[in-house]
C-alpha cells in the first residue's frame, strides 16, 4: 500500500497528491458516516436490537448466495448511475432515467419470450434488450429536445414523462401484451429467454459484467472522447461552452440521450437478467438511485460501481434484517437521502482536516 | 494626531495567499474629501472593504478616537459609514424609492410597509442633496449615473456620515463626472466625510483635499493634494515613472477583413444599442474601438463574434456573410475573440489549464473521438512555458490569479492561427507584468498581418496600441481617427461624449 | 361527454382536486421568491399526509390532524434547510434526497403506527368539514362552488390573499423577493439572507402540509402510498406558469385541477381505457410547459 501511495506520489505534485488523499479520505468518512447514521436509525428509529444491526452490517457477507444478491443489486445501480452521472455532468437534471429503466425493461420483457426459443443464441435476450434501449432513447429525445430548442426544464418534463410512460406501459400490459392466462404481467420468461447466468445456482447474471462495462465505457466516454470534453465543458459553464464554438444545443440532447438509452439497456438487462416475468405497477424507483450513485462517485462513472457496490451491499443488508427481524427495509429509502445529502455537503468537502491527521492518513 | 478614522495595521491575506493589504495605517479627517489611490490590485478597494466590514482583516480601527470592531456592513452602518460599489448594489427589480429604503424600511408594528411615507421621504432627501431621480423607474431600467444617485441616497437615507466610493466615474461621462463632484462638494460643505477610490489622477487632483497612495498592498505616502503633483502621485503608484509606451513600428495596413455595414442591433428597452454602424478593420493594423462603456461596443463585438444573431446590417468576414452561421464556423474562419469576462465566459473555472487550453481545437485533434492527449498535453505545456503562466496543467484554472488566468485566455485564442483577433478590454484587472506579455502579443499578431479590433475603455492602452481609432458613442460611430497621433485625451473625450463628431467615411 | 364537462359537478370536483395542486403551488411560489428551489414538495405533501390522518384518527380531531401535517411539513422544509443552507448541499440535491427519504419514512410510519404498509385505511381519520352557509349556497352555480366547501378551500383563498398581501405589502415581503432577485444586495443592506429563506421555507413547508392533509383527510379518509402521485412537481409547473404571481399560480392550478378531474371522471362517461387518460394530467403539464416555453422565447426575440 505504501509503494502504491509512494508510486503514485512521484507522478503527480505534492499538492495534488494531497488534495487527491484528501478526497479518498473524505470519501471513507463519509462512507463511515452514512453506516454510522444507517446503524442509528435502526438502533433509534427501529427500535432494533445490536443483534439487529449486526444482521444489517454482516449478512451479506454471510454466504454466497447473499454476496451475488448484492452484486445483482448493484447492476441497475450502475446502470443508472452512469446514466446519471453523465447527464450531470452536461448539466442536465433529468428524471427519465426512472422511465428509460422502466420502458426499456418492459420492452425487452414482452419481446424476449416472443422472439427466443429453446436453444436460441444469447444474442436474442442482447437483441430484445437493445430494443428497449432504442424505445428508451427514442422517448427520451422528447424532454431533451424540448430542453434543447426550447428551454423547457428537464426536470419537470422528464418527471412527468415517467408518469406518462407508466401509465401507457400499464395500458399495454394490461390490454395489449399481457400473458394471457395472468393479468397484469407479461409472460412467464423461461431460462431460454433470459440472459445467460453467470452461477446457476445463486441466479446472478451476466448482467453485471455488462454494468462495469457500461461504467468503464462511460469514464473512457467522458474523459477520453471529444464528445466527453463537450459535456464537461458544457456542464461547468455554458456560455464558455458556447463561446468557444461548442454546439451546447446539441450536448444537451446528446448527453440526455446517452442517459436514457444507458438507462434503458440497464432496465432490460435486469429484466431479463433477474425477473422472471415484467410485473411492475409502479414506479420502481431506479432512476432516483441513480442520483444516490452518481453524487457518491461525484459524478466520475469509474466510481459508480463502488458507489453501486456500497449502496447494494446496504440494501441486502436491510433485506435481511427486515427477514429476521421487525426493522422494515424502507428504512433503506431514509439512510439513501441522508447519504446524497452528506456526500452533497459542500460544507463537508470544504471542512479542511488538520494537517496531522492527513500525515495520519498516509 | 488622531483623525476622524484611524486604521492601523490592518493585513488582509485572502485565502489563495494573495496578500491584499500588508500592515496598512490609514488616517482620514472629518470633513474632508480624501482619495485613495492607486493601481489595479494595489488593495484599495480591500482596505476600504476592510473599513465597510465587508471584508475581515487583522488589525485596528478607531473611530473619534475609540476602538471599534467592524464585522459586516451592517456594523459600519451603525457608525455612520456607508459605501457605493462600482458594481452597484441595486435590487434590479425593485423601484429607486424601494431601493433607498430597502432594508430601513417604514413600517407599522405588523410589519406593514407605509409606502406614501417613504416616497415622500425619498422626495425630500432628493432635494436636499439636488440629486433628482424618478423614483418609482424600476432600477433596472435606469442609466449607470442615475443607478449611482440612486445608490448614494440610498446610503444617505441609512444616515451615514462618512461615505467611501469605489471608481465613482468608471461609469460616466465628463460631464456626469463634473454633476458628481459638485454633489460631492455640497455633501463635503453639509459635513459629510467622502472617501473615493480611484486611479485617474486629474480627478483627485479637481476634487480631493488629500491623498493617500497605495502600492502591492501597502500604502507608500499620505499628501496634502496642494504639496503634491500628478507626476509624483503617478511615480508613487506605479513605483517607477508611467511609461505605457509599447514599442511598435508603424502599421502596415492590408486589405479589409472584417467589414461591418449598417449594423443595427435592438438593446433593453426596444432603443437601439447600435444604431446603423459601419467599420471594416484591415490586415496588419490594430484597430481601436473606443468609447464609455455601454455605448454599443458590446453589442458589436457580441455580433461580430456570434454571440448575438440578432441584428439588422451585415457583417462581411473575408468575404463571407457571417449571419446566422455557428459560432464553430465563424472560428473555422480565423475569428479569436478575448472577451471582456474571462470569470464567466473566457475560462472554465472548474476545468483544468490543460482543458481550457485545448477548447478551441479538441475536435481537430482526435482520432475516432478518442483525444490525442499526448499530444493536446505537450502542446498545452508549451503554452504553459511560453506565455509565462504560473500554474501547472493539471491545476483548476480558477486557483490562478487574474493576470495568468487571462494569459490562459490569451495564449488559447491568439496560438489558433486566427486572421482577426478581437480583444475586448484584453488586460482589465490585470497586473502590470501580465499586461506587458499581451500587449507585446498583440502587436507581434498585427505585425504578422493580422487584423486586430481592441475594444478598451482605458484611454492610456488605446493611445499606446491603436493604429486606428472609431470612437462610438451612444450606438453610433462619433468619430474615426486614422492618424492617432493628430488627436489628444480631451479631443477624444468631445468625441465620446458625442459633443463633437467627425465625417466619417466608410471604409 | 360535453354535458359532463359543463356540469356543476365537474366544477365542484375541478376544485377539490386543484385543491392540493394550489397548496403545493404556493409552497413553490414562496420558497422560490425566496431563491430556493425546493422540489421536495411532493416529499412533505406524502408525510404531512399519513401523520395527518393518523394524528386525527388516534386524537378523534380534525383540526389537531390538520396541525400536525401543517407541522410536519414545516419540518420537511426544516430539513431541507439543514441541507440546502447549514450542509450546502445543492438544494435540488437535497429536494432529491429528501424525496427519496420521504418515500421511505410515511411508509415507515404507517408500519410503525399500524403495523401495516399499503394504507392506512383501517384507521379512517376524521375528514375535514365543510362549511356551508344556507341561504347562500343555494345560489345557483356559484352557490355551492363559494359557500358550500371544505374548510380548506376558504384557507386557499385566505392563502392567496395573505401570499400577495406579504409579497407587496410588508418588510418580511421586501425581504424575500430581495433575496430572490439579487441575495448579495440583500446581505449588503444587513438582510441575513439565510434567515430570510428559513422563514420561507416555513411558510412553504405550511403549505405543502395543508396539501397533504388536503389528500389524505378530506378527497380521502386514509394515507395510502404514493397517493401524492406527482402533485407537488404539478404545483411546481403550475407556479412557473403563475409567474410568481399567486392569482394567476392559483389559476393555473384550477386547470390542472380540472384536467386531473377529467381524466378520473371520464372514465364513468367514455369508453376509453382509464390508464391512458390517467396520463392526461401528466401531458396537459407537459404541454403547457411548451406553451409556456415558446411565449417566453418570443418575448424574449421581440
Amino acid at each position: 500500500m505504501v509503494d502504491i501511495i509512494d508510486r503514485f506520489r512521484r507522478c503527480v505534485s505534492g499538492q495534488e497528491a494531497k488534495s487527491v488523499l484528501g478526497e479518498i479520505a473524505k470519501t471513507l468518512v463519509m462512507l463511515a458516516l452514512s453506516l454510522a447514521f444507517a446503524v442509528a436509525v435502526i438502533l433509534v428509529a427501529g427500535k432494533g436490537s445490536f443483534e439487529t444491526v449486526r444482521v444489517f452490517l454482516t449478512s451479506p457477507f454471510e454466504d454466497s448466495y447473499t454476496l451475488s444478491r448484492v452484486l445483482t443489486e448493484s447492476i441497475p445501480l450502475m446502470f443508472t448511475g452512469v446514466a446519471v452521472s453523465i447527464m450531470s455532468r452536461a448539466g442536465q437534471f433529468n428524471m427519465f432515467v426512472e422511465g428509460g429503466f422502466f420502458v426499456g425493461a418492459f420492452v425487452a420483457a414482452v419481446l424476449a419470450p416472443e422472439l427466443a426459443s429453446e436453444g436460441s443464441s444469447f444474442l436474442v435476450p442482447l437483441f430484445c434488450i437493445l430494443c428497449g434501449t432504442l424505445a428508451a432513447v427514442l422517448i427520451g429525445y422528447i424532454p431533451a429536445k424540448l430542453k434543447a430548442a426550447l428551454g423547457v426544464d428537464e426536470f419537470v418534463s422528464s418527471l412527468m414523462l415517467n408518469y406518462v410512460v407508466l401509465w401507457v406501459v400499464l395500458y399495454f400490459v394490461n390490454n395489449v401484451c399481457g400473458d394471457p392466462d395472468n393479468t397484469n404481467v407479461t409472460k412467464y420468461l423461461e431460462d431460454y429467454a433470459k440472459l445467460p447466468f453467470l452461477n446457476q445456482d445463486n441466479e446472478l447474471s451476466v448482467g453485471i459484467l455488462f454494468a462495469v462495462l457500461a461504467a468503464v465505457l462511460g469514464a473512457l466516454f467522458l474523459y477520453k472522447t471529444k464528445w466527453g470534453y463537450a459535456i464537461r465543458m458544457t456542464g461547468d459553464n455554458p456560455q464558455f461552452a458556447s463561446y468557444v464554438g461548442i454546439g451546447t444545443g446539441s450536448v444537451v440532447v446528446y448527453s440526455q440521450l446517452i442517459g436514457a438509452g444507458l438507462s434503458g439497456f440497464g432496465g432490460g438487462v435486469y429484466l431479463l437478467g433477474n425477473y422472471y416475468r415484467f410485473s411492475w405497477r409502479a414506479l420502481p424507483n431506479y432512476g432516483f438511485d441513480g442520483f444516490v450513485i452518481a453524487i457518491m462517485a461525484r459524478n466520475n462513472p469509474a466510481l459508480v460501481p463502488l458507489a453501486s457496490l456500497f449502496l447494494a451491499y446496504l440494501r441486502v443488508g436491510a433485506q435481511q434484517m427486515s427477514l429476521y427481524t421487525d426493522v422494515q427495509n424502507e428504512i433503506i429509502y431514509i439512510i439513501q437521502g441522508v447519504i446524497i445529502i452528506l456526500f452533497g455537503a459542500k460544507f463537508l468537502w470544504d471542512m479542511k482536516f488538520s494537517r496531522k491527521k492527513t500525515e495520519a492518513a498516509k | 494626531m488622531s483623525g476622524y478614522i484611524e486604521m492601523r495595521g490592518i493585513t488582509k491575506v485572502y485565502p489563495s495567499g494573495v496578500v491584499a493589504n500588508k500592515n496598512v495605517n490609514l488616517s482620514i479627517e472629518k470633513g474632508e474629501i480624501h482619495a485613495i489611490a492607486g493601481e489595479n490590485g494595489a488593495g484599495k478597494s480591500t482596505i476600504m472593504k476592510v473599513l465597510y466590514g465587508a471584508e475581515k482583516a487583522d488589525g485596528e480601527i478607531f473611530l473619534d478616537g475609540r476602538k471599534v470592531s467592524i464585522n459586516s456592513p451592517r456594523a459600519a452602518g451603525a457608525l455612520g459609514i456607508g459605501m457605493v460599489y462600482q458594481h452597484f448594489m441595486l435590487v434590479g427589480q425593485f423601484t429607486a424609492w424601494e431601493n433607498i429604503f430597502f432594508g430601513i424600511e417604514e413600517k407599522n408594528a405588523l410589519g406593514v410597509l407605509k409606502k406614501k411615507e417613504m416616497i415622500r421621504r425619498a422626495e425630500e432627501l432628493c432635494e436636499k442633496y439636488d440629486m433628482h431621480v424618478d423614483l418609482t423607474a424600476r432600477a433596472a431600467d435606469v442609466s449607470a449615473s442615475t443607478a449611482q444617485k440612486i445608490e448614494i441616497l440610498t446610503v444617505l437615507a441609512r444616515g451615514a456620515q462618512l461615505l467611501i466610493l469605489d471608481e465613482p466615474t468608471a461609469v460616466l461621462t465628463p460631464q456626469e463626472t463634473e454633476q458628481l463632484f459638485g454633489q460631492l462638494r455640497l455633501l463635503k460643505k453639509s459635513g459629510y466625510t467622502i472617501i473615493i477610490i480611484t486611479h485617474k489622477l486629474k480627478e483627485i487632483m479637481a476634487l480631493c483635499d488629500r491623498v493617500t497612495i497605495m502600492r502591492q498592498g501597502e500604502n507608500v505616502g499620505v499628501y496634502n493634494i496642494s504639496d503634491v503633483s500628478e507626476a509624483e502621485i503617478s511615480r508613487l503608484m506605479v513605483g517607477r515613472d508611467v511609461q505605457m509606451k509599447v514599442d511598435k513600428e508603424k502599421a502596415q495596413p492590408g486589405e479589409a477583413l472584417l467589414t461591418v455595414t449598417d449594423l443595427t442591433v435592438r438593446g433593453k428597452g426596444g432603443r437601439n444599442a447600435v444604431s446603423g454602424v459601419s467599420f471594416s478593420a484591415h490586415r496588419g493594423e490594430i484597430l481601436c474601438i473606443a468609447g464609455v462603456e455601454g455605448n454599443g461596443q458590446r453589442e458589436v463585438v457580441r455580433s461580430v463574434c456570434g454571440l448575438n444573431r440578432k441584428y439588422t446590417g451585415e457583417i462581411r468576414f473575408g468575404g463571407v456573410n457571417v449571419a446566422g452561421m455557428k459560432i464553430r464556423k465563424i472560428r473555422k474562419l480565423g475569428l479569436s475573440h478575448i472577451p471582456e469576462d474571462r470569470m464567466t465566459t473566457g475560462c472554465n473555472t472548474a476545468a483544468s489549464i490543460c482543458d481550457n487550453l485545448i477548447a478551441l481545437d479538441y475536435a481537430e485533434n482526435s482520432r475516432l473521438g478518442f483525444l490525442k492527449t499526448k499530444k493536446l498535453r505537450e502542446r498545452s505545456c508549451g503554452q504553459i512555458a511560453d506565455y509565462g503562466i504560473k500554474g501547472t496543467l493539471n491545476q483548476k484554472i480558477g486557483m490562478l490569479s487574474g493576470g495568468n488566468m487571462q494569459k490562459v485566455v490569451v495564449a488559447r485564442e491568439l496560438d489558433s492561427d486566427p486572421a482577426l483577433i478581437v480583444a475586448d478590454q484584453p488586460t482589465r484587472g490585470v497586473d502590470i507584468g501580465a499586461i506587458e506579455t499581451i500587449h507585446k502579443r498583440i502587436v507581434a499578431m498585427r505585425d504578422a498581418g493580422k487584423a486586430v479590433i481592441l475594444v478598451s475603455a482605458d484611454l492610456a492602452e488605446v493611445f499606446s496600441l491603436a493604429d486606428r481609432i472609431i470612437v462610438f458613442h451612444d450606438g453610433e460611430i462619433t468619430a474615426d481617427i486614422t492618424d492617432v497621433s493628430s488627436v489628444d485625451e480631451v479631443q477624444l473625450g468631445r468625441y465620446m461624449l458625442g459633443l463633437e463628431r467627425m465625417e466619417v467615411q466608410h471604409g | 361527454m360535453i354535458g359532463f364537462i359543463f356540469s356543476e359537478d365537474f366544477l365542484l370536483s375541478s376544485v377539490m382536486f386543484a385543491l392540493p395542486i394550489v397548496f403545493a403551488a404556493f409552497a413553490a411560489l414562496i420558497s422560490n421568491r425566496a431563491g430556493i428551489v425546493n422540489i421536495n414538495i411532493e416529499g412533505s405533501m406524502s408525510v404531512a399526509a399519513v401523520c395527518g390522518t393518523l394524528v386525527s384518527h388516534f386524537t378523534n380531531s380534525w383540526v389537531l390532524g390538520l396541525l400536525t401535517a401543517a407541522a410536519v411539513g414545516v419540518l420537511m422544509s426544516l430539513l431541507l434547510a439543514l441541507a440546502a443552507l447549514r450542509l450546502r448541499t445543492d438544494s435540488f440535491l437535497s429536494g432529491i434526497a429528501l424525496n427519496t427519504l420521504a418515500t421511505g419514512l410515511s411508509v415507515y410510519v404507517l408500519y410503525a403506527v399500524l403495523g401495516v404498509k399499503g394504507d392506512s385505511s383501517a384507521a379512517a381519520a376524521v375528514a375535514i368539514p365543510k362549511i356551508s352557509i344556507p341561504v347562500l349556497r343555494d345560489i345557483p352555480v356559484i352557490g355551492k362552488l363559494l359557500f358550500d366547501q371544505s374548510v380548506l378551500f376558504y384557507v386557499a383563498i385566505l392563502a392567496a390573499i395573505f401570499l400577495s398581501f406579504l409579497l407587496r405589502r410588508t418588510k418580511l415581503g421586501t425581504e424575500i423577493k430581495a433575496t430572490g432577485f439579487n441575495p448579495a444586495v440583500a446581505e449588503s443592506v444587513g438582510i441575513r439572507t439565510r434567515v430570510v429563506k428559513v422563514k420561507a421555507l416555513i411558510i412553504c413547508g405550511v403549505f405543502a402540509g395543508l396539501g397533504g392533509a388536503f389528500l389524505s383527510m378530506s378527497y380521502l379518509q386514509y394515507f395510502s402510498a404514493g397517493m401524492v402521485a406527482g402533485r407537488g412537481f404539478i404545483g411546481i409547473a403550475a407556479e412557473a406558469m403563475g409567474l410568481g404571481s399567486p392569482w394567476r399560480t392559483a389559476f393555473f392550478s384550477l386547470l390542472f385541477g380540472a384536467v386531473d378531474y377529467f381524466s378520473v371522471g371520464a372514465q364513468t362517461v367514455l369508453t376509453f381505457p382509464y390508464e391512458l387518460l390517467n396520463t392526461l394530467p401528466y401531458l396537459m403539464t407537459i404541454a403547457a410547459l411548451v406553451i409556456y416555453a415558446v411565449i417566453n422565447k418570443n418575448k424574449k426575440e421581440k
